[in-house]
C-alpha cells in the first residue's frame, strides 16, 4: 500500500515540476498589468543583464552605464566621433602637451540631495576613481594617468595628468566619469551605489532591485540640459524602469505585448522578422569597441605558450560563429577595435584567419601529441583549457559550446565554468581561467587598447589576459599621450599588429546594436557607438 | 508488459546508437543548423546543425545511467539505514529516523539543489545529489517492512541458535523486504531521471557539450518559435521513458505485492 502511495506522489510531484518548468517563464509576466503608454508617463525598458551596482564610477557593466547615463550628466557629450559638445562643462581647453584639461563649470547645477555641484564635486569623484579602496574597473580606465584636480574657483577646475592624455575629452564623455555628490558618498560609504546613487543627471535612482528591476524618476529641478537635445529643462519621461530580462525570447514578447515599450540585446534570430515589422522600430548601430572576443590568460598554463595562443586563433571558426550563434547578424571579428573606431587597420582581418590543419601543425610542431582520448599531451600534460563566462551575457554558453566544439576538432579539451557574475568576476580577477569571454563598448582607441593590454591593467583589473609587455604598455601610452591625428592613427595600428603578432586575445565577431521600440516612442537619442540609448528626450504616445 | 517492452526499445537503441545514426552527437557544423526533421534528419538540427536525433540517442545513455546510478546509491545509503533501524529499534532507530525526518523536510529537488550548490555543477554530483535525496524514502520503507517482518518466527529461531545480527538482517530479513524495494526503485529511476534532467535544465547537472536530455530541453527551449523540434523530441524522450519505467514499476508491483495476490 505504501508504494502505491508513492507512486501517486511521485507521479502527481513530477507532473507539477514539468508544468512549472513550462509555464515558468510566462508566470513572470501575468502579474503585472502593462503599462499605460501615454506622454509624460513612465517608459518600461527591457534590459539583458543587470548591473552589479549603480554606481557608474565603480562598475565594469555596460548596463551601468546605460541606465547611468540618465543619472549622470558627463563633462561633456560626444554627438559624433570625435566631437565634442558642452554637459557639465560650458567649455574646455587643452594644453598643447596633453597634460592639462581645463573646464569651465556650468554653475547653478544641483546634484540629487540639493547640494550644489562644483569643483570640488569633481575632485573628490576623480580622486575616488583612482583610490584603491574603491576598486574602480572602467572608471579607473577611463581615468589613465590622472594625477590631481586643482580647483581653480568654483566654476573653474583643472585636470592634471603625469603624463600626455589625448583620449580625456572621449572618457569624459562616458557614463563612467559622471560626477558624484560628495555628501551622498559620506553619507552612504560602502552603500554608494546599492543603496543610493546620487548625481546631476536628469533622472534619480528610486529603486535599485538587482537582477530584477530599477526604477529611475523625474528630477524636477533640471535645468542644465545639453545643448545638443532637444528641448531643455526636466526630462518628458516622468518614470522610467529598466527590467531585467534575461531570456531573449521573453525580452522580445514583452515589447510585442507592448509590457515594455523599448528592449535592448534584440534578439539576432528575429532579426528578419522585426525588420519587416510595422509596429516595432529596429535600432541598428555597429557597434563601437570590441567586439566578442576571448581573452587567454598568459600566467597559465597552457595559455602561457604562444603557439597554444597561437593555435586557437586558427582553431576558432569566425564565419561560422557568427552565423550559428549570431544568425549572421554580426561581421567575424578582425582585431581588438572594431572597424568604427578611430584608428583601425582592415589589415588585422586577414590575421589569424581559420585553418584548423595550420593549428594542428602548430600543436604538433610545438610538442603536444594527439592522445589516445582525442586530447593533445606532452611531458605528461594534457591540452586542457578552463574557460569562465557568466551566465548573464547574452548567449555565452552558445557562444562557449560553439569554441569548445572547435577547439576539440584539433585536439584541445574546454571545461566550461558558467557562473554567476560574483563567482565569474572573482574568478577571472584572480587569474583560475585560460579563457575568458570580452566584450567592450567605447569609442576611442587608446582607452581600449590600454584595457585589455597595459600591465598596468594586469593586477586584478580588466586585463585579465595578464599580459604584460614593455614595449606594448609604451606603445599603448603614445596612443593616450598623441593628439596629432595622422600620428596617432599610426600608432594604433601599430599596437593592433603588435598584440596580434603576440596572439594576446582572439577575435570573434563585430555585433551590431540592437534595439528596438514600438511606434510610439519618439524622440530617442543614441551615441554614434551605439552603446547607450538615452531617454532624456523621449515622449511616449499610445 | 507494455511498459517492458517500450524500456528494452529505449534501453536497446541506447547501446546501438553509434549503430542506428551516422552522425556525431558533438560536431558543428554550421551550415546545416535548425534544419526541420526530414528524411537526412529524421527529427532534425539543432542551432549548431546537431543531429537531435543523435543527441537524444547518446543523451539517452547520460539519462539512463543518471537514473540507475542515482537510484543504486540511494538504496545503498537507504537500505542499511532502515535494516538498522527496524532491526535494532531504540535510541538507534530514533537517530537514523529523526535524520531522516530532516532529510524529508527538505522537498527533493531543493535538497539536491542544496547538494550541487555545495559540491558544484557537474552530471556526477547531480546524481550524487538525486541519490542522497532520495535515499531517506528508502529508509523509511525498508524500515516499516523490517519492522512487520521482525515478530516472524523465523527471525526469532534464529536469534535462538545464536546468528549474528548482521547474518539475521542480511540473510532472513532482507529476502523479505526485497519486493518494495525493487518496486520503488524502479519507480525511482523514473523520478531519478526527472529530477537529474531538472538539474541539467537548470544548468547543474549534465555540462555542455554532453548530451542530456534535460539539458538539450534547456538548450532548445530559446528556439521554441523557430524550431520546436529541438525541444520538443528531447521533452517526449523524457516522457516516454518515464512512462514506461512507470508502467514496468506498476506491473512489477502487481507481481511482488502480496496484498494483492488473489
Amino acid at each position: 500500500m505504501a508504494v502505491r502511495m508513492r507512486r501517486r506522489e511521485l507521479l502527481r510531484k513530477a507532473g507539477w515540476n514539468l508544468g512549472a518548468i513550462a509555464l515558468g517563464s510566462q508566470l513572470v509576466d501575468w502579474g503585472r498589468p502593462p503599462a499605460l503608454a501615454q506622454s509624460g508617463a513612465a517608459l518600461t525598458c527591457g534590459l539583458a543583464m543587470g548591473p552589479e551596482t549603480m554606481d557608474v564610477t565603480v562598475t565594469t557593466s555596460s548596463d551601468t552605464g546605460r541606465i547611468g547615463l540618465h543619472l549622470v550628466d558627463p563633462l561633456v557629450w560626444q554627438p559624433s566621433a570625435g566631437r565634442y559638445a558642452p554637459g557639465l562643462a560650458t567649455s574646455w581647453s587643452v594644453s598643447a602637451d596633453a597634460k592639462t584639461y581645463t573646464f569651465k563649470l556650468r554653475e547653478n547645477v544641483k546634484f540629487h540631495d540639493g547640494t550644489p555641484f562644483n569643483g570640488d564635486a569633481i575632485k573628490a569623484t576623480f580622486d575616488r576613481v583612482v583610490n584603491p579602496d574603491t576598486k574602480s574597473q572602467l572608471a579607473f580606465n577611463f581615468i589613465g594617468p590622472y594625477e590631481r584636480t586643482e580647483v581653480v574657483g568654483p566654476s573653474i577646475v583643472r585636470i592634471h595628468f603625469k603624463e600626455p592624455y589625448a583620449a580625456f575629452l572621449d572618457a569624459a564623455s562616458t557614463p563612467y566619469l559622471g560626477i558624484v555628490s560628495p555628501a551622498a558618498l559620506a553619507k552612504y560609504g560602502k552603500d554608494f551605489g546599492s543603496v543610493a546613487f546620487v548625481s546631476t543627471g536628469p533622472y534619480m535612482m528610486q529603486s535599485y532591485r538587482p537582477d530584477a528591476e530599477i526604477v529611475l524618476v523625474r528630477n524636477p529641478n533640471y535645468n542644465w540640459a545639453s545643448p545638443i537635445f532637444k528641448h531643455q529643462g526636466p526630462a518628458y519621461l516622468e518614470r522610467i524602469s529598466f527590467r531585467i530580462i534575461p531570456e531573449e525570447a521573453v525580452r522580445l514578447a514583452t515589447l510585442q505585448t507592448r509590457e515594455t515599450q523599448f528592449i535592448v540585446n534584440v534578439p539576432t534570430r528575429d532579426y528578419q522578422r522585426l525588420k519587416s515589422d510595422r509596429n516595432i522600430v529596429l535600432v541598428e548601430i555597429p557597434q563601437a569597441g570590441t567586439g566578442y572576443s576571448l581573452m587567454m590568460n598568459e600566467q597559465r598554463n597552457p595559455t602561457t605558450e604562444l603557439a597554444v595562443r597561437r593555435a586557437i586563433q586558427l582553431a576558432i571558426d569566425r564565419v561560422g560563429f557568427v552565423k550559428t550563434v549570431w544568425d549572421g547578424v554580426a561581421k567575424p571579428g578582425c582585431g581588438p577595435i572594431t572597424p568604427n573606431i578611430f584608428g583601425f587597420d582592415p589589415k588585422t582581418c586577414g590575421e589569424g584567419a581559420y585553418n584548423p590543419e595550420q593549428s594542428k601543425r602548430m600543436l604538433e610542431d610545438a610538442g603536444w601529441k594527439l592522445g589516445a582520448d582525442g586530447v593533445r599531451q606532452k611531458n605528461g600534460q594534457r591540452l586542457s583549457l578552463e574557460f569562465y563566462f557568466h551566465n548573464r551575457f547574452p548567449r555565452s554558453q552558445e557562444m562557449a559550446t560553439f569554441i569548445q566544439a572547435n577547439l576539440k576538432v584539433v585536439g584541445m579539451d574546454t571545461i566550461l565554468h558558467n557562473l554567476a557574475p560574483g563567482g565569474y568576476f572573482a574568478a577571472v580577477r584572480t587569474g583560475q581561467q585560460n579563457l575568458n569571454f570580452w566584450w567592450e563598448t567605447a569609442t576611442d582607441p587608446g582607452l581600449l587598447l590600454d584595457e585589455c593590454f597595459a600591465s598596468r591593467h594586469a593586477n586584478g583589473g580588466t586585463n585579465r589576459n595578464f599580459y604584460r609587455n614593455a614595449q606594448t604598455d609604451q606603445m599603448i601610452q603614445q596612443v593616450l599621450a598623441e593628439a596629432n591625428p595622422q600620428k596617432r592613427k599610426d600608432l594604433v595600428a601599430k599596437v593592433q599588429q603588435k598584440v596580434i603578432s603576440d596572439a594576446v586575445m582572439a577575435y570573434l565577431a563585430d555585433p551590431l546594436s540592437l534595439y528596438a521600440y514600438g511606434r510610439g516612442l519618439t524622440g530617442l537619442w543614441v551615441d554614434w557607438g551605439g552603446n547607450y540609448p538615452y531617454f532624456y528626450d523621449t515622449r511616449l504616445s499610445s | 508488459m507494455l511498459g517492458g517492452v517500450l524500456l528494452v526499445l529505449v534501453i536497446v537503441a541506447t547501446l546501438l546508437a553509434p549503430l542506428l545514426t551516422p552522425y556525431n552527437p558533438l560536431a558543428l557544423s554550421p551550415t546545416d543548423r535548425m534544419l526541420p526533421p526530414g528524411p537526412h534528419h529524421l527529427l532534425g538540427t539543432d542551432e549548431f546543425g546537431r543531429d537531435v536525433l543523435t543527441r537524444i540517442l547518446f543523451g539517452a545513455r547520460t539519462s539512463l545511467r543518471t537514473g540507475l546510478v542515482a537510484v543504486s546509491l540511494a538504496i545503498v545509503i537507504g537500505v542499511p539505514m532502515g535494516l538498522a533501524s527496524g532491526f535494532y529499534g531504540g535510541l538507534i532507530d530514533r537517530l537514523l529516523m529523526r535524520l531522516v525526518d530532516l532529510m524529508l523536510t527538505f522537498p527533493g529537488i531543493l535538497l539536491a539543489l542544496v547538494i550541487v550548490a555545495i559540491l558544484g555543477p557537474s552530471l556526477f554530483n547531480a546524481m550524487l545529489a538525486v541519490g542522497i535525496s532520495a535515499s531517506p524514502t528508502y529508509a523509511r520503507v525498508v524500515r516499516s517492512s523490517v519492522l512487520s517482518t521482525k515478530p516472524h518466527f523465523f527471525v526469532e529461531a534464529a536469534q535462538a541458535i545464536g546468528c549474528r545480527n548482521w547474518r539475521i538482517m542480511l540473510r532472513h530479513i532482507l529476502p523479505n523486504v526485497v519486493a518494495p524495494i525493487v518496486v520503488l526503485g524502479t519507480l525511482g529511476v523514473a523520478g531519478a531521471i526527472i529530477a537529474a534532467a531538472a538539474l541539467s535544465f537548470l544548468g547543474l547537472g549534465a555540462q555542455p557539450p554532453e548530451p542530456e536530455w534535460g539539458a538539450l530541453l534547456s538548450e532548445g527551449r530559446n528556439f521554441l518559435l523557430d524550431a520546436w523540434w529541438i525541444a520538443t523530441f528531447p521533452g517526449l524522450a523524457i516522457m516516454v521513458t518515464v512512462l514506461a519505467i512507470n508502467l514496468l514499476g506498476d506491473g512489477l508491483r502487481d507481481v511482488l505485492d502480496p496484498q494483492l495476490r488473489t
